[in-house]
Parts: structure tokens; C-alpha cells; sequence
């Protein structure tokens, strides 16, 4: 479970990227988090996993509070996929990267490498083990990254922006494979239609604050909430 | 600037071979590396068929890696200018007459140009032939084992990992820029200043979002050494015949050692 209490989080030029925002993702729940750019989804992500300090505020995950003492332990429960997949990748061949996380956990590099194609082969991306990240298309790049999170066996995994840079065909294979985890998942998305396939709740931003939260059904169909968050 | 990025993702590709010399163990490999180094720069500066023994080392790597001779030519060609750029003051001072070849003079200043330019080049093939046999993971790995300050191995990683985004970014730039800049060839004078501004700025931005990503996979709290190769009978074998080779070669002239038999036979 992810429990938000009144986190803010302020950038270094003193303006409030997130302002008090609460909310709770319940175990095995899919959460969309949506706003339009600029509306603070990515500040969140990054504060939630400790990349970024909260002015005032807490994190939970799994009864784990997030602190100075329990980050490792923190990123160990939550995974977070980045908006560019470049950014993921940073390894010289895909395996090297899906193994970059389990290494880190302390496994063998046997051990590293079984889970790693384990997952390769659970997202049925396998044929990309041996390949450079630098020659992957985009699809195959975001199902890159999302495996080198999901080789650590995350129980919360938060994606930011999944559909960028996706062609259609992409968009729904990853949709199709987000379905089929079981994982927490909180999406950070302005792509409404990908959010209500895989999301039974959302939470909608705007100018950092939480202006709604509830039934993606019941908030993506009022027009006059989605016409003040700058949303279609 | 995709050619370079895909010149990197070749030499990783390459590193990823398997062959006697990428299963050699990384730590041997570096000690290999540290005797053929030192062996190299001790010869005296006005030195040149001694090191060229050298070449032996090479062209045996070459053959048993399977290393590209093309790919190891361009990373030649790069650092050629630095050392001829090096070497050539002493042509220009030390005019001290050494030997003569017929009426040609042949002066101290020039063999210490030909020799620092064939020891550069040298020393540039043994990195690239250990880049080419060795994934950086693998080193930067036996690296931290034998206690280097771990601030030098992350800027080692930094840096390799930073050239990849670096051209990245250089290459989506400059194709914006061409678009634009309809009529420039290149990159225009009064332009580069604000597009290298730019890039750097663009970078930092971008190295600083794959650490956070690496922080969140754990960077930092490893439990562990990773990759951790034993070392084989034949890896001591190896550091004892190239250490023994390199420290004979040093003490022994071997080409003039073949030029005078050749002599002998004529």
C-alpha cells in the first residue's frame, strides 16, 4: 500500500511543485495520476521515491516511512519507470541493464541474470537481452526499462508518462502487459483513454495541488473537472 | 554523430565477444595492461625498432579477439594528431645530428618524434584492445575490487556512460540546427558558441536524470562486488608469458637482434 499525507515539495528557486497533496493506492490497485504538463505528476513520482526532498509531509510504503535511513529500502518496494526510456537505459546491452537492479539487491550475477531474463521473458521482450539500448526503437526501449524495474520485484511501481513516444500498436502492447501485473501501480499520464483501460481510480493534479480523486469513469466523463485541468 | 554512437555500441558489442581474451579474468587483463604501459614509456626517447617489437602484442590480441582492424585504426587516427603534436617540438629543437642515411641526416629531434609517436600509438592499442576484450562493467568491477578510490571508477563510468549521451544529445541538436539553418554546411561560427552552451546545459540535464534512474536501481548500496570471475591457471599463465615477453623485449633490441641475423645470412 502507498499512503500520501500532505507532502509538498518545493524546487530550489522557492516555487511549490506539489502543494499538500494526500491521496492512497491500495494493495494491488492501479491509480491514474493525471494533470495537464507542468501540473507536478513527475515532481511526485520523484519525491516519492526520495530524489526529491518533501518540504513537509509523508510517505508510505508498505508500513515504510520514507526517510534519509530507509531510502534503499524504499526503492527496493517502489519501482519508478522514467518518462524517457533513454534515461533508463544506461547499461551496454539490455540484459546488463534488466541485471543493473538485482546486482544492486545482492544477488549473484547467475542469480542477476536468471531473474533478468525471467523478465525479459515475462514482458516478451527476450529477443532484446544481447541488443544495444542504443539501437532499440522507441516500444522496444520503454519495455526496456520497465523490465530493468520490474527485475527487482517491486510490490508498488510507478510509471511516468508510459505512452510517451509510443506508436499505437506500442501503446497497446504496454497496456496489455501493465494489465497483466499485479503490482500497485500509480500512473502518471495526461493520456486519458490509456488511463481508463488500465486504471480504476484517478487522482487529478493541477498547479500541484489535488483538485480531485475518485472513479476514473466518474471524473474522466465530468467535463466542466476536465475542462479546469486542462485535460480531454 | 550516429556513426559515433553506433561506434560505441560496436566497440560494447565487441566487448561482449567470447573469446580466449574476453574470458581472460578482468584483474589479469589490467596487470597486463600496467606491464605493457610502464614497458612502453620506459624506452629511451630516441628509441624506435625496440618498440616496435611491441607490434607483436597487438597483432596477437587482434587475432585471437576477433577485434575489428577498422574500429581499432579510427581510435589510431584520433589520438594520432595529439602524439605527432607532442613529438614535434623536438623535431623542431633538437637538431642533433644522430646517424646518416646517405646524405640525409637523420636528427635526434626526428627519432624522438618517431618514437613517442609509435609509443602513443602503442599505448592507445593495448586500452582499445582491453576496451574491445573487457565490457566496462566488468572492469570498472575488478577496479573497486583491487581498492582504486571509488571516485575515479564512477568517473570512469560517468564519463563512458556520459560520451553516449553526450553524442545523443549532440546529434538531435545538430539535426534541429541543420533543419533550420538551411543554407549552413555545418555548424556556423556565430552558432556554435549557443549550441555548445546548449548541449552541455542540455546534457548535464540528461546525465543527472540517468543517475537519479541509477539511484533507484539501487547505485550506491550494492551488497556486493558484481561479476566476480575466478582466476584460472591459465589467466596466471597468461600475465607470466606477456610479462615476460614485454620485460625481454625491453631488455632486448628484438628487431635488431633479426636485423642482424638477416645480416649475417646475406
Amino acid at each position: 500500500m502507498l499512503e500520501v499525507r500532505e507532502i509538498t515539495v518545493i524546487y530550489p528557486g522557492g516555487a511549490k511543485a506539489v502543494d499538500g497533496v494526500s491521496f492512497r493506492v491500495n494493495d494491488g490497485a492501479s491509480v491514474a495520476l493525471a494533470g495537464s504538463n507542468g501540473a507536478g505528476k513527475t515532481t511526485l513520482l520523484l519525491a516519492l521515491v526520495g530524489l526529491l526532498p518533501l518540504k513537509a509531509g509523508s510517505v508510505r510504503a508498505n508500513d515504510v516511512e520514507l526517510s534519509r535511513f530507509t531510502l534503499a529500502q524504499i526503492r527496493r518496494t517502489i519501482g519508478l519507470v522514467f518518462q524517457n526510456p533513454d534515461d533508463s537505459l544506461f547499461m551496454p546491452r539490455v540484459l546488463d541493464d534488466v541485471m543493473f537492479g538485482p546486482v544492486n539487491l545482492g544477488l549473484s550475477e547467475p542469480q542477476a541474470r536468471e531473474r533478468a531474463m525471467e523478465t525479459l521473458v515475462s514482458l516478451g521482450v527476450e529477443r532484446l537481452a544481447e541488443r544495444s539500448p542504443l539501437r532499440l526503437s522507441g516500444g522496444e526501449k520503454r519495455m526496456a526499462g520497465l523490465a530493468a524495474v520490474l527485475a527487482m520485484r517491486p510490490s508498488i511501481l510507478l510509471l511516468d508518462e508510459p505512452t510517451a513516444f509510443l506508436d499505437p500498436k506500442s501503446r497497446r502492447r504496454l497496456a496489455d502487459a501493465l494489465i497483466r501485473l499485479p503490482q500497485t501501480k500509480l500512473i502518471a499520464t495526461h493520456d486519458l483513454s490509456f488511463a481508463a483501460a488500465i486504471c480504476n481510480d484517478a487522482i487529478l493534479l493541477k498547479n500541484g495541488a489535488l483538485l480531485a480523486n475518485g472513479a476514473c469513469s466518474a471524473l474522466f466523463s465530468d467535463a466542466a473537472l476536465m475542462e479546469s485541468c486542462d485535460l480531454e | 554523430m550516429q556513426e559515433k554512437i553506433r561506434s560505441i555500441a560496436t566497440l560494447e558489442d565487441i566487448a561482449n565477444g567470447d573469446s580466449a581474451l574476453h574470458r581472460m579474468h578482468p584483474g589479469a587483463k589490467l596487470i597486463c595492461l600496467a606491464v605493457l604501459l610502464s614497458t612502453t614509456i620506459s624506452f629511451p626517447r630516441t628509441s624506435v625498432s625496440a618498440p616496435l617489437a611491441y607490434l607483436s602484442f597487438i597483432s596477437v590480441s587482434f587475432a585471437l579477439a576477433d577485434i575489428p582492424l577498422a574500429l581499432a585504426c579510427k581510435r589510431l587516427i584520433v589520438a594520432l594528431p595529439f602524439a605527432a603534436f607532442g613529438g614535434i617540438s623536438n623535431l623542431i629543437f633538437d637538431r642533433a645530428p644522430s646517424f646518416w642515411i646517405g646524405r640525409i641526416v637523420i636528427t635526434n629531434g626526428a627519432l624522438s618524434c618517431a618514437s613517442l609517436i609509435l609509443r602513443a600509438l602503442l599505448c592507445v592499442s593495448y586500452v582499445v584492445i582491453l576496451m574491445a576484450v573487457t565490457p566496462l562493467s566488468r572492469l570498472t568491477a575488478q577496479l573497486r575490487r583491487i581498492r582504486v578510490p571509488e571516485i575515479f571508477v564512477r568517473v570512469l563510468e560517468m564519463t563512458y556512460r556520459y560520451i553516449g549521451v553526450l553524442l545523443d544529445e549532440a546529434a538531435g541538436l545538430t539535426a534541429s540546427y541543420r533543419l533550420r539553418a538551411l543554407t549552413a554546411r555545418g555548424v556556423r561560427l556565430e552558432h556554435a558558441g549557443i549550441l555548445i552552451g546548449g548541449l552541455f546545459l542540455r546534457t548535464a540535464d540528461r546525465a543527472e536524470r540517468v543517475h537519479r534512474a541509477m539511484l533507484c536501481r539501487g547505485e550506491g548500496s550494492r551488497a556486493g562486488l558484481p561479476l566476480r570471475q575466478c582466476v584460472r591457471r591459465s589467466d596466471v599463465w597468461a600475465v607470466a608469458i606477456v610479462s615476460a615477453s614485454a620485460i625481454l623485449f625491453r631488455i632486448i633490441n628484438i628487431p635488431e637482434v633479426f636485423a642482424h641475423l638477416a645480416d649475417r645470412v646475406m
